[in-house]
């Protein structure tokens, strides 16, 4: 019965851990690439932010306008004007497919 | 036998009268004197003869020497008000108490002991000048002994381009008038280090800082700004590969002189045209308005933003030299970083840890990092915390004490000392820096921008990139690629990059 207890609270701490270290990768992909444009909320206030004309990702009005999958495409491929000029670059050379999944569903908790 | 005497004569003569400096307190008093006399004359000498070399020196020959003159000469004088006074007062007893009695044997021996000490004095009055005059113009005088307070100062001006320049050199200069103003000044820094409430970080600009012409210029004359010179810009980007990114520039910095190319960075300090500005912050990082007088003709123009449309005091526009731009010549904090980029590119970081360079930055910038010693610890815990993977291990206690190694060289916690308090004013990365006026918001009443606000006009990129694309260089100059996509423009670089962490 203890031994059993023991594996279970080990499993559990596992469990806990691995949710935290997955979880810790996506705020600090925010931190290393979006912030600088987007900020630490998420309002797009900064500087180039401001600049850009960035969405406020914590209106629910401007969650509503994005789509995941252009999201997903947005982060992955970068985006750009119709002058062809570079207003976000590409990550998808720096992050995986799942650490750009997982930073839309970080976008997503933003919103008010 | 007493009435075989003479009788007493009315014609004998009366005992010589003896001066009141006769006596042993005013004998010391003129030693002191005549020691710091020698010392006068000696350091007059070399005043004379070597006196441009050390401002310093000036507190010596005519303060301190003449201090001990006058207080040996003081000393001599009570010595007589005493003896007179006390002779007064005890003429029926003993009116020579202190007096020098050379009939009395034991009185000479005090004397030759004293004869001694004199000349001993008057040797080590000599010696001891000379060896406190070599002192005072050292740079542990300025850095450790004086200024213990300025330890971030010292460590950067140890490192940095003018290391082998002595501290007053620039900072006083020669001449009485500002050694007496920077005596004057450091009276006020010795109250605040005494009573511990100086301020931290020091504060700058450093204000009534001797006019660069008298300092600088005695090296940096401005007949040598000619040609270009040559850059290497090489930074790492911020992912997962450290990659480094090059820029490769000349800089313009000829003056327009006789023989050189038309235009140039150091126009600024033209003999033919006066640049003011009028700074609207302390740090001189807000100009809202700035003049240009031609000295040939007289003409001005008068440069604004569109939001300042009053006249700035008169007494707080600055005509411009070389610490407008050179703001940091001797006490560069570089930024964070600029020191893990440098690291990293000549090899003493490794760039086989991914995100490194990041990694490094953060760990130098945790807020938990509060005083020197408690930094090398925490910036071990978190670089090896980022690194768990095995594969890595071997890599890590290198990059941990390089990382520890540049902060301690460049951050000051307990000083509240590094690059983020003091802005660099040289280029426009990471401070607005040359974007201060050259930003295109700046006009004249006719709508005209300063000239010379074009890239190219300040340096020519002959290459940038990494790899293959550094091999081909352009003569006409290249658009600068900013590796992370093109920026808008209206965007400077300092509206993202700060030095550490964009935020």
């Amino acid at each position: 019965m203890k031994t059993t207890h023991h594996v279970l609270l080990a499993s559990s701490l596992f469990v806990f851990a691995s949710l935290s270290s997955h979880a810790a990768p996506v705020a600090e992909n925010w931190e290393n690439h979006c912030t600088k444009c987007h900020g630490d909320d998420g309002k797009g206030q900064t500087k180039a932010g401001k600049k850009l004309q960035l969405k406020d990702y914590t209106d629910a009005k401007a969650q509503a306008e994005m789509k995941d999958e252009e999201m997903v495409k947005a982060i992955a491929n970068g985006i750009f004007d119709k002058a062809g000029k570079e207003k976000m670059k590409a990550y998808k050379d720096e992050l995986s497919a799942a650490e750009i999944t997982d930073l839309v569903a970080y976008v997503r908790k933003f919103k008010a | 036998m007493s009435e075989n005497l003479p009788p007493p004569s009315d014609t004998t003569p009366a005992p010589k009268r003896r001066t009141h400096f006769n006596n042993w307190i005013s004998a010391i008093g003129g030693v002191v004197a005549t020691g710091a006399l020698f010392s006068f004359a000696l350091l007059v000498w070399i005043d004379f003869t070597q006196g441009d070399n050390n401002p310093y020196l000036g507190i010596f020959t005519y303060i301190v020497a003449p201090g001990f003159l006058i207080a040996g000469l003081a000393l001599s004088f009570f010595g007589a008000w005493a003896q007179r006074r006390w002779a007064i007062k005890h003429a029926a007893t003993k009116p020579d108490k202190w007096r020098i009695n050379f009939s009395d044997r034991r009185q000479r021996r005090w004397l030759v002991i004293f004869g001694c000490g004199a000349v001993g004095f008057l040797l080590l009055s000599a010696f001891g000048s000379y060896q406190t005059y070599h002192y005072a113009e050292s740079v542990q005088f300025c850095g450790q002994v004086c200024h213990s307070a300025m330890n971030p100062e010292f460590v950067t001006y140890k490192r940095g381009a003018h290391a082998r320049v002595d501290c007053v050199e620039c900072h006083v200069g020669s001449g009485p008038q500002w050694f007496i103003k920077a005596k004057i000044n450091g009276t006020h820094q010795l109250i605040a280090y005494t009573l511990d409430n100086y301020k931290r970080p020091i504060g700058t600009p450093v204000k009534n800082l001797r006019p660069a012409r008298d300092t600088c210029e005695e090296c940096h004359w401005p007949e040598k700004f000619r040609g270009n010179i040559e850059i290497n810009f090489d930074h790492v980007l911020s992912d997962k590969k450290n990659s480094v990114y090059s820029a490769r520039m000349l800089l313009h910095v000829n003056k327009s002189a006789p023989g050189s190319p038309l235009g140039g960075i150091h126009w600024h300090v033209s003999d033919t045209d006066r640049v003011e500005y009028y700074p609207a912050d302390e740090k001189r990082q807000d100009i809202p308005w700035m003049r240009v007088t031609n000295l040939k003709d007289g003409s001005v123009r008068i440069f604004r933003t569109a939001a300042y449309t009053g006249e700035p005091p008169a007494d707080k526009i600055r005509v411009m030299d070389c610490m407008d731009c050179h703001n940091r010549p001797a006490h560069v904090f570089p930024s964070a970083n600029d020191s893990v980029e440098q690291a990293l590119t000549t090899g003493t970081l490794s760039r086989k840890l991914p995100n490194i360079k990041r990694v490094a930055v953060q760990a130098m910038l945790q807020k938990e990092i509060t005083t020197e010693a408690e930094a090398p610890q925490k910036i071990a815990d978190y670089i090896r915390k980022k690194y768990a993977d095995p594969a890595l291990a071997g890599e890590l206690p290198a990059a941990v004490a390089e990382v520890q190694a540049i902060f301690s060289n460049t951050m000051f916690p307990e000083r509240k000392a590094d690059w983020r308090v003091y802005p660099n004013n040289i280029g426009h990365k990471d401070w607005p820096g040359c974007f201060r006026c050259h930003d295109d918001k700046h006009v004249t009443s006719m709508g005209e921008a300063p000239r010379s606000s074009d890239c190219n006009s300040c340096h020519t990129i002959v290459a940038q990139g990494k790899g293959e694309e550094l091999q081909t260089l352009s003569a006409k100059g290249l658009k600068f690629a900013h590796p992370d996509g093109e920026l808008d423009a209206d965007l400077t670089c300092s509206d993202c990059h700060n030095g550490g962490i964009q935020k």
